[in-house]
C-alpha cells in the first residue's frame, strides 16, 4: 500500500495515540516533524523520514571517528551536531585491566564501531566500547549513506547485510548513523560500495534483496 | 572547528590515487561538471553563480565612484572579498573573516590583478580625483572542495557580465544600467591541484581536500601564461611536480576559458 507523504508541521491526526519517531503533539493534535512517509495505525502513529541527518538513540550501533581526546575520554564524530563521548570506563573492562595512558589504545583519527550507551537529559551522547560487537576499525573504508536508508541496507532480520557479506566475503559493519565500514580485497570493497549505493537509490522498490543478489551474480 | 578525518578514509583515498584512480571515478585531470549562470542578481551590476560539482559560489560586482589611490592617480580600484556562508559547511562560522576566507579573496584578487583582467587605467575618470571602484564579492553557498577555481570562475563570469550603472551629475543612478561593459582585457582562470600521497590531482573534492598533503593553485591567462600562484597545506611539492602542475594547469585553463562568455 502506498503510504501518504507528509511534511514538517503537517497535521496528521487528533487523539491519544502512541507516538513513534518523527511526530510531535500539541494539545492532542499530532503533527509531523519531518518529511517522510506516514505510518498511521489505530493507536499508533509515526513518520518514516525519507532523508535527514541522524538523531542518536540509545542502544544504536554507530561508526564514529575520534576527533579529540583528553586524559580520560575520547570524543568522536558520529555525524551529529555534537560529538559523542567514550569515557575510559566505557572502554576498559575489569578483566582486561586499565591503561594509564589512554592514547595507547585509541588516538585521534581512529574509527570505532560502538554502541550508544546513554543519552543524557541534556542530549549528550555516551558511547560504549564494552558491548559485544563494538571494536576499533582497522583498514578498509567508510562510506556514507542517508541514515533513513540504513534499515534497507540491513534488511529484514539482517537478510540483506548477511547476504552481501556472504556473497562478497567482505566484512561489513553498518552504523545506524549512516556510516558503513567495509573491509576486504580492493575490488570486493568496490563491489560492496556499489551495492550499497544501489540500495540507497532503489530503497523503495519491491524485491530489493533478490535484485541485489542478481547484481552480485552478474558482477562475478 | 577543524574537521578531523579518520585515518581509514585518508588511507583509502591515498591508496586509490596510488592505483591511478579517484574516489569519485574521475581522471586525475578532470573537473567535476561545471555550470555558469550569469545575471542572477538584479541589484548587482554584474553577477554569476558557478556550480562545480556540489560546490557553489556566487559572485556579485558593484561599482562605485571614488578617488584613485594617491600612488596610482591614473587607475581605478579593484577590491575583492570572499564570504564563507555558515550554511555552506558545518566548519564555517559567522564572524570576522578567518585565514581561509582571506586566502580565497587574495588568491582570486591576485589572479585578476596580475593578469591585467581589468584595464584599470580605463576606469579612471579624472586623474587623481575620480575613478570607478570595482567591488568583487564572492559568496560561497555550498562548500564541497576547490573554492579557488570556483571563486575565480564566478568572479570572472560576473565581471564579464557587468554593465556600468548610469551616472548623472557625478552621481550613480541606482537601478539603471547602461550598455557599457567593464574594460576586460584578459580572461584568467585558476586551476587547483591537490597532492595526496604520491599523486597530484586536479579539482579536489571535499573528501580529497580534507586529506590532501598540499595544494597548488595556478592562475593562467588567455595566452596560456602563468600569472599567479599559491601553495597551501603542510606538504611539499618537488620542482618537477611544480613544473608539471603548471603545464597541466595551462592545458585545463583553455577548457575553463571556453566556458566564460564575453
Amino acid at each position: 500500500m502506498a503510504r501518504k507523504m507528509v511534511f514538517p508541521g503537517e497535521f496528521i491526526v487528533e487523539g491519544d495515540l502512541k507516538m513513534g519517531d518523527g511526530v510531535f503533539r500539541e494539545n492532542k493534535r499530532v503533527y509531523s516533524s519531518v518529511m517522510g512517509l506516514l505510518d498511521l495505525k489505530e493507536n499508533f502513529v509515526k513518520v518514516i523520514p525519507i532523508t535527514g541527518r541522524y538523531f542518536p538513540k540509545a542502544n544504536d550501533f554507530v561508526v564514529g571517528e575520534i576527533e579529540d581526546m583528553d586524559f580520560g575520554s575520547w570524543y568522536t564524530n558520529i555525524g551529529t551536531a555534537y560529538s559523542a563521548t567514550i569515557t575510559a570506563k566505557d572502554y576498559f573492562s575489569e578483566r582486561d585491566g586499565f591503561q594509564e595512558d589512554i592514547s595507547k589504545v585509541m588516538r585521534i583519527g581512529d574509527a570505532v564501531y560502538a554502541m550508544i550507551r546513554e543519552i543524557s537529559p541534556r542530549k549528550r551522547v555516551f558511547l560504549s566500547m564494552r558491548e559485544r560487537g563494538s571494536r576499533k576499525l582497522r583498514g578498509g573504508r567508510i562510506i556514507e549513506v542517508t541514515p533513513a536508508k540504513v534499515p534497507r541496507i540491513i534488511g529484514r532480520q539482517g537478510s540483506m547485510i548477511s547476504m552481501i557479506k556472504h556473497e562478497t566475503g567482505c566484512q561489513v559493519l553498518v552504523g545506524q548513523n549512516g556510516r558503513v565500514w567495509i573491509e576486504g580485497p580492493q575490488e570486493k570493497m568496490d563491489l560492496v560500495a556499489g551495492i550499497i549505493e544501489r540500495i540507497e537509490k532503489d530503497a523503495h522498490t519491491q524485491g530489493l534483496t533478490e535484485n541485489i543478489k542478481n547484481m552480485i551474480m552478474k558482477e562475478r | 572547528m577543524e574537521h578531523v578525518v579518520a585515518e581509514i578514509r585518508r588511507d583509502h583515498i591515498a591508496n586509490i590515487i596510488r592505483d591511478g584512480k579517484r574516489v569519485d571515478g574521475r581522471g586525475f585531470d578532470d573537473y567535476r561538471p561545471i555550470t555558469i549562470e550569469t545575471d542572477i542578481g538584479h541589484k548587482a551590476d554584474g553577477s554569476a553563480l558557478v556550480k562545480m560539482g556540489d560546490t557553489q559560489v556566487m559572485a556579485g560586482i558593484k561599482l562605485l565612484l571614488g578617488q584613485p589611490f594617491s600612488d596610482m592617480p591614473n587607475s581605478g580600484v579593484l577590491t575583492t572579498n570572499a564570504e564563507l556562508r555558515p550554511g555552506a559547511s558545518p566548519t564555517f562560522e559567522a564572524g570576522p573573516p578567518k585565514p581561509p576566507t582571506v586566502e580565497i579573496a587574495r588568491v582570486v584578487d591576485r589572479g585578476i590583478r596580475e593578469s591585467g583582467a581589468i584595464d584599470v587605467d580605463k576606469l579612471c575618470i579624472t586623474e587623481g580625483e575620480l575613478c570607478w571602484i570595482v567591488f568583487v564579492d564572492m559568496h560561497v553557498l555550498d562548500y564541497s572542495g576547490n573554492l579557488f577555481d570556483a571563486g575565480m570562475l564566478s568572479s570572472m563570469a560576473a565581471l564579464l557580465d557587468t554593465r556600468l550603472p548610469k551616472v548623472e551629475d557625478g552621481k550613480i543612478i541606482y537601478g539603471e544600467k547602461t550598455n557599457n561593459k567593464l574594460p576586460i582585457a584578459n580572461k584568467p582562470v585558476e586551476t587547483t591541484f591537490a597532492k595526496i600521497g604520491s599523486g597530484v590531482v586536479l579539482d579536489p573534492n571535499l573528501d580529497e581536500e580534507r586529506v590532501m598533503d598540499a595544494r597548488l593553485t595556478v592562475a593562467t591567462d588567455k595566452s596560456g601564461d602563468m600569472c599567479a600562484m599559491q601553495k597551501g597545506g603542510e606538504g611539499t611539492f618537488t620542482p618537477d611536480e611544480i613544473f608539471e602542475t603548471v603545464e597541466r594547469g595551462a592545458k585545463k585553463a583553455k577548457e575553463l576559458q571556453k566556458l566564460l562568455k564575453d
